[in-house]
């Protein structure tokens, strides 16, 4: 990793170094070019890898195959001495702490990447979706954590709140919907996705039909969007990534639930799945005409309020539209690691 | 020898006694014995000739998170070196007192406490034994999947403070991907929690930083692990491959295609025959279809049946020409694969394993040899004493590369030690990227002095090999004092990184001094 490569890959490992100044998106087509996917969403963003690493913005929503320790093996990053350090690339090591966590998701500026090696694997031969509308959230997510928590974790996971369905199907249905997917080889996959579709049919899920508009929408849509479509005249506040124990997850979805009646609507979404919690992610509302940011703080403050007392893990929370009055650094960071990493 | 008396007066005995209580606070010469060695098979050495050169000087037992925080606060006045200990089988001499001090033991810190079901989770206390906190989570359904072959005698702080491997971890993984959060405590006695999430996106991740650091940074008193449910069902399977690459071939490909295996071990030509001898492929287990061994096959096998005798020291004084022997053996290597979980998933994954292996041109060999491995797993590190007992040494090293580099890692190792020891290895612990080898080493001297000697030789230039074919100089026994002068080679220019964030935390360097390359 001595030079700045763009890419070079070793398929019999696994494995390849980029260049920290390449986008994902550039990432992955140019694997795809020769064969090999690191799991990534295209999303048509202009971020750099870099500003992933050091923990600026979060991958997790646009990553397949894990978090972004599963996907990156080793990194070369200049110090603020200027020096060029690497991670030793190793499978796995119990050669001292493992520094390649200390170097990623500094938030500062004193490490700055350089390249990267990241786990890839050839393309896959299949690929397949499915989506099914869910009486319950609750058990639709229970449902999706016993298959992760048996060794069944789908690559793809979104689930799409009732208000988000009804817009696009019409109805007045309360039905949450689960988009789910596989990659891998066509056996693999076909048992993968039966496995989990009979455990869907059996909570009375219904399968949506990709022929719909809904499910044309959601089933077919790369990437698959992270929130459902809004009407015309609501407009996308802030976006808040968060990780949750599952225990923690029913209640929160029923606090969210009675906060229905706040002044404006809020967006949730299973994006990520893990052993022992998900990502989930939030879009709170505004609508158009009627926007005050001291209300939309107020709102976005109660919301974060009822997500820290389910002892959130806030990995990223963005404005969309302009400044609001939140206490981000408090959030995203602990004082420990700030003092620590003050020189 | 004359032992040394502890340097603790009473004074400092009796205000540690009022932190943890006086029963918990020692300074008996056999306790002090005891706790004065690992299992690093120099420190077995010396033992074996009455020499202790390490003594500590005072043992104290913490019942709590909060009176550990005591006990390091207590000691950083005292001006005292803290070792933290677990069972003390380590081996390579990470709970060493090589500058006497305070001996903190975490025994008494072995409870489950909290579990949260949904989740699959629980926050277990640093001093638990391996096999006790498997015996308290089955009736409750559940398994950490945490199976080294010390469980017997490690306990989980040991296991994370020096980054350890279960022998279940290609399903599992190792401690580290285990672990979901961390109480620790650093040398000012202040107690930190880690949130008990094991994703946190980009955020700087302390858990990672904390394990491996083998008590040089701070003290593991707890740690929120994973569970698993216990498995409704084992699949057992083996294949026999002619020759070493076939067989990795085979590792490789069944790791990529996303399978995971609990077991998935392949032995060298060598190791073959001594798992055969063992019993893995008795004569009712044994396929048709496997062919006869060969007249060589026939002689090492003889070899390694008398090295059960009286001649074992004899033998291993020739290490070369068990080696050369060795080398000319033709390539047969036995894979293990055992499956396990939901039973339709350990057939389906199994399944996989079958098809990968069949491609690869792998031969059946039923279930046998898998089941053997699994009744026996945990018998081969008491065996090392007979080789001991009979004049010998025998030690393990266990190192990592990528599937690219394996073979050359592999040969580069062989070649390096076989002019001193006897040389075998295994392949387990596999992932996606890359893989462990563990190679095992055995020889013999006619003199105390002798035997060190060549056994300061080999790990030279055995870890000399490692580095210079690219591999990591430990995948899952720690490096300790051991192996402390190759840490700063492996890590590079971040070397001075470690060396500022050990600075920060304890800057008077009492956390157990000498570990890791470190003063």
């Amino acid at each position: 990793m001595n030079e700045s490569y763009s890419l070079k890959i070793d398929g019999y490992s696994g494995l390849a170094t980029v260049s920290a100044d390449r986008t994902p998106d550039w990432i992955e087509r140019a694997l795809n070019e020769e064969g090999f996917t690191a799991g990534l969403w295209t999303v048509g963003d202009e971020t750099p890898l870099e500003s992933y690493l050091n923990g600026e913005f979060i991958l997790e929503p646009y990553l397949k195959y894990g978090d972004i320790h599963d996907l990156v093996a080793a990194l070369s990053v200049r110090l603020s001495d200027g020096r060029q350090a690497e991670t030793f690339l190793s499978p796995r090591s119990a050669a001292g702490p493992n520094l390649r966590y200390w170097l990623i998701g500094q938030r500062r500026e004193n490490v700055k990447p350089l390249s990267s090696v990241l786990r890839v694997r050839p393309l896959p031969q299949a690929a397949q979706r499915s989506a099914f509308l869910a009486d319950s959230a609750e058990e639709a997510f229970g449902v999706l954590r016993e298959e992760v928590q048996d060794g069944n974790r789908p690559d793809l996971i979104r689930t799409y709140d009732p208000d988000s369905i009804r817009h696009m199907a019409g109805g007045e249905g309360r039905r949450s919907l689960v988009l789910f997917g596989y990659e891998g080889d066509r056996a693999d996959v076909a048992f993968r996705m039966e496995r989990l579709t009979t455990r869907f049919q059996a909570i009375r899920g219904q399968a949506l039909e990709i022929a719909s508009d809904a499910g044309a929408f959601m089933n077919e849509a790369t990437p698959p969007p992270l929130f459902g479509p809004i009407r015309k005249e609501q407009h996308p506040e802030v976006r808040v990534h968060s990780a949750f124990r599952w225990s923690r997850i029913p209640p929160l979805m029923e606090d969210f639930q009675r906060r229905a009646q706040g002044i404006y609507p809020v967006q949730l979404s299973l994006t990520g799945l893990w052993h022992e919690g998900g990502l989930i992610s939030m879009r709170l509302l505004s609508h158009a005409g009627e926007r005050d940011g001291r209300i939309v703080s107020t709102e976005l403050n109660d919301l974060l309020g009822i997500m820290e007392a389910k002892e959130a893990v806030f990995l990223e929370i963005s404005p969309l539209r302009g400044k609001l009055s939140i206490d981000r650094e408090r959030l995203l960071t602990d004082p420990e690691t700030e003092a620590f990493l003050t020189p | 020898m004359r032992l040394a008396s502890s340097t603790l007066d009473l004074k400092a005995v009796e205000e540690l006694g009022g932190i943890v209580g006086k029963a918990h606070v020692s300074v008996s010469l056999p306790d002090r014995v005891v706790h004065s060695r690992d299992m690093w098979p120099r420190s077995v050495m010396w033992t074996r000739r009455g020499f202790f050169p390490h003594v500590p000087d005072v043992i104290v037992s913490p019942g709590s998170t909060e009176e550990a925080a005591e006990v390091l606060r207590w000691a950083v006045a005292a001006d005292c070196s803290v070792i933290p200990y677990g069972a003390g089988s380590g081996v390579c001499a990470g709970a060493l007192p090589i500058r006497g001090g305070l001996i903190l033991s975490l025994k008494r810190m072995d409870r489950i406490r909290n579990l949260d079901s949904e989740s699959m989770v629980a926050e277990i206390e640093a001093g638990i034994y391996g096999e006790t906190l498997e015996r308290r989570l089955n009736p409750m359904g559940f398994t950490m999947g945490h199976f080294p072959s010390s469980i017997y005698c490690s306990t989980l702080g040991g296991y994370l403070a020096a980054r350890s491997a279960g022998q279940m971890s290609s399903r599992y993984g190792k401690i580290e991907d285990m672990v979901v959060g961390l109480e620790f405590v650093t040398p000012d006695g202040v107690i930190h929690r880690t949130r008990p999430m094991s994703k946190g996106g980009g955020r700087l991740d302390w858990n990672q930083i904390i394990l491996g650091s083998e008590g040089t940074l701070a003290v593991i008193t707890a740690g929120w692990m994973k569970l698993h449910r216990k498995p409704e069902h084992r699949c057992f399977q083996s294949y026999h491959f002619n020759g070493l690459r076939q067989g990795l071939d085979a590792m490789r490909r069944v790791m990529q295609a996303g399978v995971r295996p609990s077991v998935l071990r392949l032995y060298d030509e060598l190791d073959t025959i001594i798992a055969s001898t063992h019993g893995g492929m008795t004569e009712e287990e044994s396929r048709d279809d496997i062919e006869e061994p060969t007249f060589l096959q026939k002689q090492v096998k003889e070899t390694f049946e008398s090295l059960k005798s009286k001649s074992l020291a004899h033998i291993l004084k020739r290490p070369s020409v068990i080696n050369r022997l060795s080398d000319k053996l033709p390539g047969k290597c036995l894979l293990v694969v055992l499956t396990e979980g939901r039973k339709d998933l350990a057939l389906h994954d199994m399944g996989r394993v079958r098809a990968i292996c069949e491609r690869v041109d792998g031969r059946d060999s039923g279930e046998g040899p898998a089941r053997y491995w699994l009744e026996h797993r945990y018998s081969v590190s008491y065996k090392q004493s007979k080789i001991f007992n009979s004049g010998g040494w025998v030690d393990t090293m266990e190192v990592a590369t990528t599937w690219r580099d394996m073979e050359s890692l592999y040969y580069g190792v062989k070649k390096a030690v076989a002019p001193h020891a006897f040389i075998m290895a295994h392949f387990s612990h596999a992932y996606r990227d890359g893989c462990c080898i563990y190679f095992s080493f055995a020889s013999s001297s006619d003199s105390d002095e002798e035997m060190e000697d060549t056994y300061g030789r080999v790990w030279q230039e055995a870890l000399k090999a490692v580095h210079d074919h690219g591999g990591t100089i430990t995948h899952h026994h720690g490096v300790g004092l051991s192996k402390g002068a190759m840490l700063p080679v492996e890590f590079g220019d971040l070397w001075p990184v470690f060396q500022d964030i050990k600075l920060r935390i304890d800057p008077k360097n009492r956390m157990n001094p000498g570990k890791l390359g470190l003063k």
